[in-house]
């Protein structure tokens, strides 16, 4: 059914796949399938309308941009890293513990204070603004994307594969989605690398039961069997007419996916099985703040808060979409 | 004991500093104990407690804090431990137990390798050193097992229930002492009453007073050991408490009971019984801050705070009392000797040189630290005056970089360093970006490799490394740190980091040479040579820095034991105010 | 409905066996040597080698091996994964190397923990979910709606570890006040007491629930005021107070009773994060603290317990839905 539950943490957020491949009779209406009109100002009337009618929705953009932007430009660039622009706008290092006396309060050099010791805050937390969005966007696409083959591959196969990705689906769906995570994570070692593994895991089977049922139903439409009887190849019918309309159902999910991951990525480092010091993990932070004595305020509320602000964003950006993707629900919001 | 016991509890990742923080006891360097009134003087000299089982006297360095006024007996006492007791079996145990176990059973003797002076004769009651490698306990004859629960019988303590305990551990490679009773009791004779005990060594062994009454070789009833099993959740023996059956809740809580025929009394109080207290009751509470809740609360009776500023806040508005006392624990650097680049002394003493102690001591512990010679300075004499650590190993990045140049050639030289990443110690968390930044600005590029634990673990052990930060280390003893810079590491088996003595046999011949000396000033005074030979060499091994630990008491607990380490857990003479 | 609950439930065996195999593959490919960690540093190799056999590592893993050039199989009766896989059969659960103590006992003292830990969570979710969510379904797009929905999108953003991290520390600081920790108060004993563990916790767990259930109740409410037969109840003339009472909430609940389902088995495997930072000796907590200490023995064994339990719970959710919808039996 439309509007259930979102990502709150891992394991619901998992569980949102489930309940909508389960639940979701049929077909999803494809958010790209408007007729072309290509005008400017249609673009721009169109917008201020969905903008009106999902206020929310467009904050939570704002939001992403927000933090995309301090994410892509805060951090000094370096190879392999998220930022592109080179200096950073950061007043201090990830490490430089000698910007300020440990625990400071807030201050004009300080605006967020000083760590346990002597590291500023505001810094810290715009390079776990990298970090955490990287972390999610590397495992919600990769993941997602597997997860779509495997689902589709699965559903338009059919038979003994699609019973065996079935059963391995349910029994990924079995396991408690945060002790998952924790175990590969303690197995592997804790690093960025084998958080982004995990999580990908981890999204890995909802993604794939929900885009399988999607692709199932998609199967038994006229048109590919139209296809089919003019002789058009299974990769062929794959990528032309299943994967698009499968692509939206996709997209509405990863806004909530990557949510989940940021809370998940912000979990692991809570527990301390996440990515390791020195890197600027905002959940991490947290647990630092919460174990150094006593208990310096500013280092716990301010990688907390930025956490919160961020899921928040695409929790109310995904919700739009989804709003907009069900023409069924459109007419409740007036 | 240092060897396998406590870095077992290292490599858990649970310091021994933490185990003993709930216990509330930490030790002092000799003479350097914040208490009111108690400071030491040289007429103090030790006195060896009679046969009649007095109270040791507050010797030099050590004391009481929060004494005077009358002791009153009965009340039950709270502690809270992060840590819960994997089992009650002295000789196996290596969690959390270890500083309940002087509560529950009884030492041969007890020496403080924080206070030389702290003597505290426990089932023995005198003693001779005929030759240099024997020694011949006289035991008391007033030690009872205590009533108990597990049907053993309560008669006097004897040197048959010794040469028990010693063969159990001798015969178990389980055992936390099982490398120590190994390698130095050659042999434990009784004479034919029990009431004397002969332990041979099997050549001088300076360390033998140190580790014979350790909290992993304690004297548990011969019977008992027959029937070990029963150890684990309960006990039976001669100590001033007794853990009986169902007393102990897996994950919750142990409760200990008085012993009332425990044999020691109070001669300064009318020969008042011991303990004063009727009960402890240990919390078992895994998470730090929920500890310090409890502890504001009046839950529990005791709290050992992470720093100055934690025991400051706690104090505002309130009259607890407060222990300062050193430390055994610390974060190294360990280099291997059997990589390059250091096998060249350039480029070690260079890694010296880089190293800002004061850094550590502002920055992490707010001034409460003291830099670490090779040998920590908590341990008294044994350990280099602090200006001469200052000048054998001068913070000097400048000549660091020099000493880079004439080794390598180069301005700079790239080094891996590895470290297990999971560490919950939060001190460790903080170390590490200082300790890279120095690294850094020293001209050494690190390139930085966390480990998951296990495979840290591994590749500690089996010398895949370049250099590494090594773990919060906690050594009671010299011993085990003079070990490190010897070519066979601790366990002289190789299975550790090999110390510059691979490089230079001379160190190691000197190493040998202190651990055979049997006076501890002689000791000591050879300990210091021998580290001032490997400064010259330069070391394999460098200690950070050793903080101060701050323990805060309910206002109602009085004649807390200070500045004794782990021995101060076999006073018994604290009481409740209430 | 038999046929559909039998093949449910083999499927059900099915999944648990795939997850045995899963998880002791996980947790075996762990780098290390256990017993050298266990042993700890300077141990002598007869130390480690007593450890080994104490800990059944020497033992072969799997039940089943391949001889190297012959393709013949050999049938190992006492193999690691055998042993243990016969253990959850038969009821041993093994012992914990960390606490020293069965892991049967350990559930049997942690289960009502996490137990009660559900049933207030699932209070506070159906107490303060359901309502506001038809509340705002019935005034959809007035101010009430639009406080609940941010309040609900708020609740399912914050970091559950953050809120429980300020709501322990902040009555500490300023008041003082701490609940009772250490040692769980039972309710019979002392329920005020109780109260003060366990509701707090519950409050911040159900923050997401709660959030949850609001957003489904309220969308569900919606989509089943609009269907047909609601036009036709009104175009009957009933009223619309007695239309919305009658019709539309028992058909509105029913996705709502499932996911709560749901919810109650991810809160029966315990609320790791939660229970960990109130110190609630709880399966979570018990399950976390023996991952972390590398007891991996226990980790197995657990992991097939929860897993045990959520399938069930699913299974129990697809039934009542199946009993609800009779379309989906037959599916």
């Amino acid at each position: 059914m439309r509007g259930s539950t979102h990502a709150s943490d891992t394991h619901e957020g998992l569980n949102v796949a489930k309940e909508i491949a389960v639940r979701t009779p049929g077909a999803v209406t494809d958010i790209f399938a408007e007729p072309e009109r290509g005008r400017a100002a249609e673009f721009f009337r169109t917008s201020w309308r969905l903008i009106r009618r999902n206020p929310l929705g467009f904050f939570g953009l704002l939001i992403i941009v927000f933090f995309a932007i301090v994410a892509l430009a805060g951090p000094p660039a370096k190879p392999f890293g998220l930022s592109i622009f080179g200096p950073g706008f950061a007043p201090y290092g990830l490490n430089d513990f000698r910007a300020g006396q440990p625990n400071e309060g807030l201050s004009l050099a300080h605006p967020f204070g000083t760590d346990n010791i002597g590291r500023d805050i505001l810094s810290r937390d715009i390079y776990g603004a990298e970090i955490s969005l990287s972390v999610a966007f590397i495992s919600v696409i990769g993941g997602a994307a597997l997860g779509t083959v495997f689902g589709i591959v699965s559903g338009y196969t059919g038979g003994i594969t699609d019973s065996i990705t079935q059963r391995l689906v349910d029994t990924a769906i079995a396991f408690p989605g945060l002790l998952l995570l924790l175990i590969i994570v303690q197995v592997l070692g804790p690093s960025e690398k084998t958080v982004i593994f995990a999580i990908m895991l981890g999204i890995i089977p909802g993604v794939t039961r929900v885009v399988r049922g999607a692709a199932l139903s998609e199967k038994n439409n006229q048109y590919i069997e139209a296809a089919r009887a003019v002789g058009a190849s299974t990769p062929r019918v794959l990528f032309r007419h299943i994967l698009p309309n499968v692509l939206a159902l996709a997209i509405v999910i990863m806004t909530t996916l990557l949510g989940a991951a940021i809370l998940a990525e912000a979990s692991l480092g809570f527990l301390g099985l996440g990515i390791p010091e020195p890197a600027a993990s905002w959940g991490r932070d947290v647990s630092a703040a919460r174990n150094s004595q006593p208990v310096h305020v500013p280092a716990a509320i301010f990688p907390g808060a930025a956490i919160a602000l961020t899921v928040l964003g695409f929790n109310m950006l995904g919700d739009a979409i989804r709003d907009i993707a069900d023409p069924r629900l459109r007419g409740s919001q007036s | 004991m240092a060897g396998s016991y406590w870095d077992k509890i290292a490599a858990q990742r649970v310091s021994r500093r933490r185990v003993l923080q709930s216990a509330g006891v930490a030790g002092a360097a000799a003479g350097a104990v914040w208490l009111v009134g108690c400071k030491s003087s040289s007429n103090n000299g030790g006195k060896t407690s009679t046969s009649g089982g007095g109270t040791p006297e507050a010797t030099a360095g050590a004391g009481f804090a929060n004494g005077g006024g009358t002791p009153k007996a009965g009340g039950r006492y709270n502690v809270g431990t992060s840590v819960d007791f994997d089992t009650f079996d002295p000789h196996i145990s290596i969690a959390g137990g270890v500083a309940y176990f002087p509560r529950l059973y009884n030492a041969v003797i007890n020496r403080s390798p924080r206070d030389a002076s702290f003597k505290f004769d426990d089932l023995a009651s005198s003693l001779e050193q005929p030759d240099n490698t024997t020694y011949i306990f006289h035991l008391r004859d007033n030690v009872m097992v205590g009533p108990n629960k597990l049907g053993i019988p309560e008669r006097a303590m004897d040197g048959n229930d010794i040469k028990a305990s010693f063969d159990r551990i001798k015969n178990l490679p389980q055992s936390n002492a099982y490398a120590f009773v190994g390698e130095w009791i050659d042999s434990v004779d009784v004479s034919a009453d029990a009431k004397t005990v002969t332990i041979k060594t099997p050549k001088p062994y300076g360390y033998f007073f140190l580790r014979i009454g350790s909290a992993i070789n304690l004297i548990v009833p011969k019977e008992l050991i027959d029937q070990a099993d029963k150890m684990k959740n309960a006990s039976a023996g001669g100590g001033p408490f007794v853990l009986n059956p169902g007393d102990y809740t897996e994950g919750q809580n142990a409760l200990l009971t008085k012993n009332p025929t425990y044999y020691r009394k109070d001669d300064k109080n009318n020969n008042a019984q011991l303990p004063y207290l009727d009960e402890m009751f240990i919390k078992i509470i895994s998470d730090r801050s929920a500890l310090q809740t409890a502890f504001k609360s009046q839950q529990t009776d005791q709290y050992t705070a992470q720093n100055v500023d934690e025991s400051n806040s706690l104090q505002s508005g309130n009259n607890y009392t407060i222990v300062r006392d050193s430390t055994n624990t610390f974060i190294a650097v360990t280099l291997n000797p059997t990589k390059d680049p250091w096998k060249d002394d350039r480029m070690r003493k260079a890694v010296g040189m880089a190293l800002n102690r004061d850094e550590y001591v502002q920055r992490v512990y707010k001034g409460e630290a003291k830099p670490n010679g090779i040998v920590h300075w908590s341990l008294g004499d044994y350990a280099l005056p602090p200006d001469e650590v200052a000048k054998l190993q001068p913070y000097d990045p400048k000549g660091a970089r020099d000493l880079i140049k004439a080794a390598t050639g180069k301005d700079t030289v790239d080094v891996t360093f590895m470290w297990p990443a999971d560490s919950i110690i939060e001190e460790h968390n903080q170390h590490l970006p200082i300790w890279l930044q120095q690294m850094q600005d020293a001209g050494f590029n690190v390139n930085k490799d966390p480990q998951a634990f296990t495979t840290w673990l591994d590749n500690y052990t089996n010398l895949k490394y370049d250099a590494s930060l090594a773990l919060n280390q906690v050594y009671e003893y010299a011993e085990f740190e003079m070990d490190f810079e010897h070519s066979e590491g601790p366990a002289r088996n190789h299975i550790y980091t090999i110390g510059v003595g691979a490089l230079y046999p001379e160190i190691d011949a000197a190493i040998d040479e202190s651990k055979g000396i049997t006076d501890p000033e002689q000791q000591a005074a050879k300990v210091r040579d021998v580290q001032r030979q490997i400064y010259d060499k330069g070391p394999m091994f460098y200690p950070l820095v050793t903080p101060f630990s701050f323990t805060l008491y309910q206002p109602y607990v009085k004649n807390i034991p200070t500045g004794l380490g782990a021995s101060g857990l076999f006073l018994n003479t604290t009481w409740l105010d209430k | 409905m038999q046929r559909f609950i039998a093949r449910r439930l083999i499927i059900g065996v099915v999944i648990l066996f795939f997850l045995s195999v899963t998880v002791f593959l996980l947790l075996h490919i762990v780098p290390g040597d256990p017993a050298k960690q266990r042993c700890g540093l300077g141990c002598k190799s007869e130390q480690i080698a007593a450890i080994r056999h104490e800990l059944g590592l020497d033992k072969p893993m799997f039940p089943i091996t391949f001889d190297g050039d012959a393709p013949i199989i050999h049938f190992n009766g006492d193999s690691q994964y055998g042993n243990w896989l016969k253990g959850l059969v038969t009821g041993d659960l093994g012992t914990s190397q960390y606490y020293h103590e069965p892991v049967s006992r350990a559930i049997k003292h942690r289960f009502p923990v996490t137990f009660e830990l559900m049933v207030l969570t699932m209070i506070f979710t159906i107490v303060i979910g359901i309502p506001f969510g038809i509340l705002s379904a019935i005034f959809r797009n007035s101010p009430v709606d639009y406080a609940a929905r941010v309040s609900a999108i708020l609740g399912l953003s914050v970091p559950n570890f953050w809120v429980g991290t300020l709501v322990l520390t902040i009555p500490v600081a300023y008041w003082g006040y701490a609940p009772p920790l250490g040692r769980t108060v039972s309710f019979t004993h002392d329920p005020v007491g109780n109260l003060q563990q366990f509701g707090p916790p519950a409050m911040v767990l159900a923050l997401a629930s709660a959030a949850g259930v609001m957003r489904l109740a309220r969308s569900s409410l919606l989509e089943v005021m609009r269907q047909d037969y609601m036009r036709t109840a009104r175009a009957k003339g009933l009223g619309e107070r007695i239309v919305i009472l009658r019709h539309a909430m028992k058909n509105s609940l029913i996705p709502v009773v499932t996911v709560l389902g749901l919810q109650m088995a991810g809160l029966l495997g315990g609320a790791i994060i939660v229970e960990q930072i109130f110190v609630l000796p709880g399966i979570g907590q018990y399950v976390f603290i023996e991952l972390f200490n590398k007891d991996f023995e226990v980790v197995q064994t657990m992991t097939m317990y929860i897993g045990a339990i959520v399938i069930l719970l699913n299974l129990a959710v697809d039934v009542s839905y199946a009993w609800f919808d009779p379309r989906i039996r037959y599916s």
